[in-house]
């Protein structure tokens, strides 16, 4: 099986450089600079063309490919169930749920509802299409900045698929480069709009925005020493770079973009995580329920998510803590076996040792009966123990350990608050920017005043203990609107 | 050289009855003799004893029995599985926290290789532990060998400066000096712009080896890394015929390389290399090119004894000769975990190491090297024994330590 960019203008064979042999795949295959210089001539021509066709008409072509993924039968949904879990190393029913959501989010409807949102563009989506009135005699309209270049995180096929679409919804020609984990997601929902164009239930009107947009899309798998990485950061002519990501990646990429002459505007969507709170005193009477919440978020995509919870505090006593755990664990286990995961050797090993390790410093560890390394829910006193238990070559980073989450025991809400904000400079948490999302369980009132003060160290998000992966369309992503970010206004009076 | 340990007689530490107790088992031979489960009874009092005296020494060991729910009076062998740490624990200045107060100063410290980049596994060793493996190690090298150990010729094919940091070459230094065994090394530290570790800047010392093949002591003993025999005897066997005649003929008269009566291979840290045949191949291609004498003069092939050794590990794990089934010291207690639930594997199986050795009085020696070996049926006094299987595999993030004989391999590469 091969490994091919997608491109809707179609990319010659003979111009892309095989890469190196990475399973599942026999033949890795990526862009040359040639290609992507030959390709750079007829972005701004594309682009033009996106413009000719109003975002509701686009919604309304996209809405067609959904249809095609609302089938489970559908050919590739079928082979993205096969090669997903052994390029994400998510189980099959993960990403079976993964691909509930494509239809979902081809379907448009929140699509539209995010751009007609008026935080995100005053005046709604038609603001894409042309000048909209903003007072009486004063006009804007949203032009697309790029082209537009998106470097995805591996973590989920979801949030690259939307990059994607609302880069191309926006007007953007986009060149989307995914992690290799979930490559195939993209090829593949790329490639429907194929399959949308040759079917014999759309208008020839909805074929021909498809054509635009698919003629505006590349999806290309690129290694970080590809010399098409290089060229398009350092020299191509883009109006935006999003990368998702941090670290090391970010650095470099900061600085080869440094040296475009045509200034993209970079947005970064760093690495973020999630925190849940549970008050001991309003969940008591049905502890059940808000266990069984924190467990689905906790379960969901191994903890790899921006906003999945990867400490929880426990406003109460150490003992109902440790009662809290008990039956976190329970819930956990249950939908582990639903939704079980691999594990490498080095990561059940670093397991097991931390647990013993956080055990002899005096923490409550659980774990399943079996004593396999599935799940891990500790509860600690006063303060987080990983950090006291590893060393400077061993820091048991969140990225090491899948479905592992401890509770910290916390008397008062204002402590779980600077936890929350001191969580960036903990050594487990070396590389996370910062919490993006923190569960909460706790009455109204409370719930509130902590969001308030929440917003105020930077948290992007406070939604409730279960929920917390759930987005809905009014959301801003990460603190903004991929949106307006991918976009310039005009102004006409 | 011995490691100079002048003035410990004197620390307070000597007078603590598990310390004296320590000092007395460790000279004793008869150990060897003893049925297994009369020493397996022996280990568990001694790890119920350590329990006390750590906790009597350092109250870090308090509260982690605490912790742990753990009475050091009625503790079990399977209470190890939590008490051990994972030997990465030690790296940087990890073992600070588990050293007693009033630890007697003035011994060595020793380091991992460093070649997985990361900061190496450090070690400190008071005198009363030097003490303790002068007779651990030199009893457990004679119980293999047959004899004891008492004059003669050794010559490490590794460089002297090894021995400030690395353990296995210090401590057998230290053991067979003190038994006036002459120490030669058959290596040397080049400066070398391109090196970026000392292992890469090692080179034969081509004088010292050939006066250790031409020298008539006896008995003499080649310590290396399995790469380190191999290459020896790849040389004789690539040599030009006229090469061959003209230095390994006339002048060394090798092979094979005569180790005289009671001389033996010592080989440690395993095989890294792709390029390096097998432990077994290489044992064989050593028989008909390395020999020594038995006891009746008779020609044979040298002894093959290799070790498992770990900078964190007081006591060498032997082989018995020409055997790769590692031996633990008759107070070693060497258990196994299976590597998916850490639970005991009781009985014979494979299974993530674990080892506690009662006898390093500085710090509670209960570790997890990192390495997945396997329990198997043999005779001898520990009434089985262990075959090494290979290191954890490695992850981004999680480098466990490679071995020295990885690092010794990287000098062969060199050249």
């Amino acid at each position: 099986m091969e490994l091919l960019p997608y491109s809707g203008r179609g990319l010659p064979l003979e111009n892309l450089i095989r890469g190196a042999t990475r399973e599942p795949f026999s033949e890795v295959y990526e862009p040359s600079v040639e290609t992507l210089e030959s390709l750079e001539e007829q972005m701004f021509e594309m682009q033009g063309e996106l413009r000719d066709t109003s975002v509701y008409d686009k919604l309304e072509a996209i809405a067609a490919v959904g249809k095609l993924w609302e089938n489970s039968n559908n050919e590739r949904r079928m082979k993205l169930q096969n090669i997903l879990p052994e390029t994400t190393g998510y189980h099959p029913n993960m990403i079976d749920f993964e691909l509930m959501a494509i239809p979902e989010i081809l379907k448009g409807k929140e699509l539209a509802e995010y751009l007609d949102n008026p935080m995100c563009f005053y005046g709604g989506g038609k603001v894409l299409d042309g000048y909209v009135e903003v007072a009486e005699g004063q006009h804007v309209i949203a032009n697309p900045r790029g082209p537009v270049f998106i470097i995805g995180a591996g973590n989920s096929t979801v949030p690259p698929v939307y990059s994607m679409l609302i880069s191309l919804l926006t007007n953007n020609f986009t060149i989307l480069r995914p992690s290799f984990a979930n490559y195939a997601g993209l090829y593949e929902i790329m490639k429907s709009f194929e399959d949308a164009e040759n079917s014999s239930n759309v208008s020839s009107d909805v074929k021909d925005i498809l054509r635009k947009m698919s003629n505006a899309s590349v999806v290309s798998y690129m290694s970080h020493d590809s010399k098409a990485y290089e060229y398009l950061l350092k020299e191509a002519d883009l109006g935006a770079v999003n990368f998702w990501g941090g670290g090391p990646a970010l650095s470099v990429i900061k600085r080869m973009m440094a040296e475009n002459p045509n200034n993209p505007k970079l947005i970064i969507n760093g690495p973020l995580t999630g925190v849940a709170v549970v008050d001991g005193n309003y969940t008591k009477d049905d502890q059940t329920k808000t266990a069984k919440g924190l467990a689905f978020d906790t379960i969901l995509y191994r903890q790899q998510l921006c906003n999945s919870p990867t400490e929880a505090h426990f406003i109460g006593s150490y003992e109902d803590a440790k009662g809290f755990g008990e039956i976190f664990s329970h819930m956990l286990d249950e939908h582990d076996k639903s939704l079980p995961g691999e594990l490498s050797e080095a990561q059940i090993y670093n397991t097991q040792v931390i647990r013993r390790s956080l055990k002899r410093a005096g923490s409550k560890v659980f774990m399943p009966d079996d004593g396999t390394a599935r799940w891990t829910v500790v509860v600690s006193k006063d303060q987080s123990n990983i950090d006291n238990v590893t060393n400077n070559s061993n820091h048991f980073s969140i990225y090491q350990r899948p479905v592992f989450l401890e509770i910290v025991a916390v008397p008062e809400l204002d402590g779980s608050l600077t936890k929350i904000e001191e969580l960036p400079h903990r050594k487990c948490y070396q590389g996370v920017e910062k919490a993006q999302t923190v569960g909460y369980a706790m009455d109204e009132r409370s719930a509130k005043d902590f969001a308030k003060e929440l917003s105020k160290i930077g948290i992007y998000r406070v939604v409730p203990v279960g929920q917390m992966y759930y987005r809905t369309a009014y959301e801003p992503s990460d603190g903004e609107y991929l949106a307006r970010e991918l976009t310039f206004l005009s102004y006409f009076k | 050289m011995p490691i100079d340990v002048t003035g410990v007689e004197n620390h307070p530490l000597m007078k603590d009855p598990y310390v004296t107790k320590i000092l007395e088992l460790s000279k004793d031979k008869s150990l060897y003799e003893k049925s297994s489960s009369a020493l397996e009874q022996l280990r568990l009092q001694l790890f119920r004893d350590s329990l006390d005296y750590f906790s009597r020494n350092n109250s870090e060991y308090v509260v982690m029995l605490e912790n742990l729910d753990i009475n050091p009076k009625s503790v079990e062998f399977e209470d190890l599985v939590d008490i051990a740490v994972t030997s990465d624990f030690f790296r940087g200045d990890g073992q600070k926290k588990y050293i007693i107060g009033d630890v007697p100063l003035g011994g060595p410290s020793f380091q991992s290789s460093g070649t997985s980049g990361k900061d190496p596994v450090r070690i400190y060793r008071s005198p009363i532990d030097i003490l303790v493996q002068r007779d651990v190690n030199t009893n457990g090298a004679e119980s293999v060998l047959g004899h004891e150990l008492n004059g003669g010729e050794a010559m490490f094919l590794a460089a002297p400066e090894l021995k400030d940091f690395t353990s296995f070459v210090a401590f057998v230094e230290d053991a067979f000096s003190i038994r006036d065994i002459d120490i030669k090394y058959g290596m040397k530290v080049v400066e070398d712009p391109n090196a970026r570790t000392i292992w890469e800047k090692l080179r034969p010392d081509t004088k010292t080896i050939s006066s250790f093949y031409k020298s008539k002591q006896e008995p003499k003993y080649l310590m290396t890394a399995p790469v380190g025999i191999y290459r020896t005897i790849k040389q004789f066997e690539d040599a030009s015929p006229f090469l061959k005649y003209i230095i390994y003929g006339l002048y060394l008269r090798v092979p094979p390389i005569k180790l005289g009566k009671g001389g033996a291979i010592f080989t440690g840290g395993g095989i890294k290399g792709s390029d390096i045949p097998s432990m077994e191949k290489i044992m064989e291609m050593s028989k008909e090119k390395i020999v020594a004498k038995d006891e009746n003069n008779r020609t044979i092939p040298a002894p093959f004894i290799d070790c498992l050794s770990h900078t964190e590990n007081l006591a060498v794990l032997f082989s018995k000769p020409n055997s790769l089934v590692k031996m633990p010291h008759p107070l070693s207690h060497v258990f196994l975990v299976d590597k998916e639930t850490f639970k005991p594997i009781e009985g014979y199986g494979k299974g993530v190491v674990g080892i506690f050795n009662p006898f390093t009085t500085t710090y509670l020696e209960a570790f997890y090297p990192g390495d997945m070996m396997e329990r198997v049926p043999d005779d001898n006094y520990y009434g089985s024994g262990f075959l090494f299987k290979r290191r954890l595999t490695k992850e981004e993030g999680w480098d466990l330590e490679r071995a020295c004989g990885g690092g010794l391999e990287e000098a062969y590469k060199k050249k």
